[in-house]
């Protein structure tokens, strides 16, 4: 039984790694290995999604609840389920050219009530909470610590003039004060990309880690 | 159960801290929302947005070389506030593209996207007076996983290969490996996120960018109407009380 395992592993190790092979292989030029491998990624990922969607979707919150469940007797509980999915299956309509014009129902459904859901906890997480912790208590602070805090308030405020739109015009005194915010902006976004490279180069060499730790295995030098 | 009830105040009645100025900021907008109706303004002049100005030339370039154009929808679906602005965006693309007749191909990773997408470009395509040119089958649904989806765009940008490609939405870890491998195709590249931490990826790959509230804005800017344009005036004076109310709070705890 041992043997057969490490056969088995031994034969996915060198599935693996012919995989990772073809898709490095893009880095010279696109090739028929790395449009397979490419192909059986996006159809087993959606292939296992449409899975994932099926049973935590329908079956969980469609199949067990209306047929198996004791907990949804009520009539509105019933309704609960079966009027979105009545709304979701007016979708089905763009397919014929009489009645498609009902699949724009539920799309506009979603469009209203996503935006309105979004929107209300974006105010206290994007902005509340931002303004509370642009206010700083002097008093505990050191002189560095005020100075540091002084440059992070002009920050704020400059990139937030850059972002007016009709209120700023384009004038050369205007400019200025909004390319300050574009001076701040571009140091923000230049640490980002130098610590997203950090991760990526560290993500680099895991795949080559794993490449070498398999390669090994297959030869019995691990 | 009723906890989450208490909007400005806790059980007891006692209002807790930044509840009273949510309480503040909602009234502050209802001021802006009515001011807006108020106020009888003919014409607001908007300052430039490069990237809304390169989507004609951006197309008008791909038309000259026969190619089609390549719409790149977000990660996030359509509910998201991110995909609605680049769903507004890309209704003035398909216009345009209309106008030159150039086809536009759009894989997604959301089945309500690519509707929504389907829809928009439909309009875009009537608006223009030519629905004949209209092919759905060119906008269609490839998977929802991330970095498959990010893969088979690169393999679609070489296979079509696309005068302008459009990213609108919000993007994650796969937008560099769009973007340069659209770049390494030759195609002008016009991107538009709110994903703050894949700004700098586009900047560096792309031609144009919309960042942050800029895409947001941008339907109102392509609209022209003069309610959008006063809501983009409303959004603006927020700003400037916000950037007031930091500084008066700050001087009022310090002084």
């Amino acid at each position: 039984m041992s043997i057969l395992r490490e056969k088995g592993m031994g034969i996915i190790n060198i599935i693996v790694i012919l995989l990772m092979l073809s898709v490095l292989s893009f880095v010279f030029k696109d090739n028929h290995f790395f449009k397979f491998t490419e192909r059986l990624l996006v159809g087993v990922s959606a292939g296992y999604g449409f899975l994932i969607i099926f049973n935590a979707g329908f079956i969980k919150k469609i199949w067990i609840p209306l047929f198996y469940s004791t907990g949804t007797n009520n009539f509105f509980q019933v309704m609960n389920i079966i009027l979105p999915c009545l709304l979701g299956l007016l979708f089905f309509t763009s397919f014929s050219k009489k009645y498609g014009f009902l699949a724009k129902y539920p799309l506009a459904f979603l469009l209203g009530t996503g935006a309105g859901v979004e929107i209300g906890p974006r105010i206290e997480t994007s902005i509340m909470r931002q303004i509370n912790s642009s206010v700083v208590d002097f008093s505990n602070l050191s002189l560095f610590e005020i100075f540091n805090y002084i440059i992070i308030l002009i920050a704020i405020v400059t990139t937030m003039y850059y972002f007016l739109f009709i209120v700023r015009g384009n004038k050369k005194r205007e400019n200025f004060i909004a390319n300050i915010g574009i001076f701040f902006m571009m140091i923000g976004f230049g640490a980002s990309f130098g610590y997203t490279i950090m991760g990526r180069l560290s993500l680099l060499i895991e795949v080559v880690d794993m490449f070498r730790e398999r390669i090994f295995s297959i030869f019995g030098l691990l | 159960m009723f906890n989450n009830a208490y909007i400005f105040a806790d059980s007891n009645g006692i209002i807790k801290s930044g509840r009273g100025e949510s309480l503040l900021f909602f009234i502050f907008v209802l001021i802006l929302f009515t001011l807006s109706y108020l106020l009888k303004i003919k014409h607001l002049p908007t300052r430039k947005l490069s990237g809304i100005e390169a989507i004609e030339e951006a197309i008008g370039r791909s038309t000259e070389m026969g190619s089609p154009i390549l719409y790149v929808a977000g990660l996030k679906p359509v509910p998201a506030v991110s995909a609605i602005a680049g769903i507004n965006v890309l209704g003035k693309i398909a216009e345009v593209a209309a106008n030159y007749g150039t086809p536009i191909i759009s894989p997604h990773n959301n089945s309500i996207t690519m509707i929504s997408a389907r829809e928009e470009i439909k309009s875009g395509f009537l608006r223009a007076g030519n629905p004949e040119l209209i092919n759905s089958s060119k906008i269609f649904y490839i998977t929802d996983s991330q970095f498959p989806y990010a893969a088979s765009i690169n393999s679609l940008t070489n296979e079509v290969k696309p005068g302008a490609i459009f990213y609108m939405g919000t993007f994650y870890a796969e937008s560099l490996i769009l973007t340069e491998h659209g770049q390494s195709t030759g195609a002008i590249q016009i991107a538009g996120t709110d994903s703050v931490a894949q700004i700098p990826f586009f900047i560096t790959s792309c031609d144009y960018l919309l960042m942050g509230e800029e895409l947001f804005t941008a339907s109102a800017y392509i609209k022209k109407d003069l309610n959008s344009l006063k809501g983009v005036l409303m959004q603006d004076i927020a700003k400037i009380g916000i950037i007031l109310y930091i500084i008066i709070r700050l001087l009022s705890k310090n002084l």
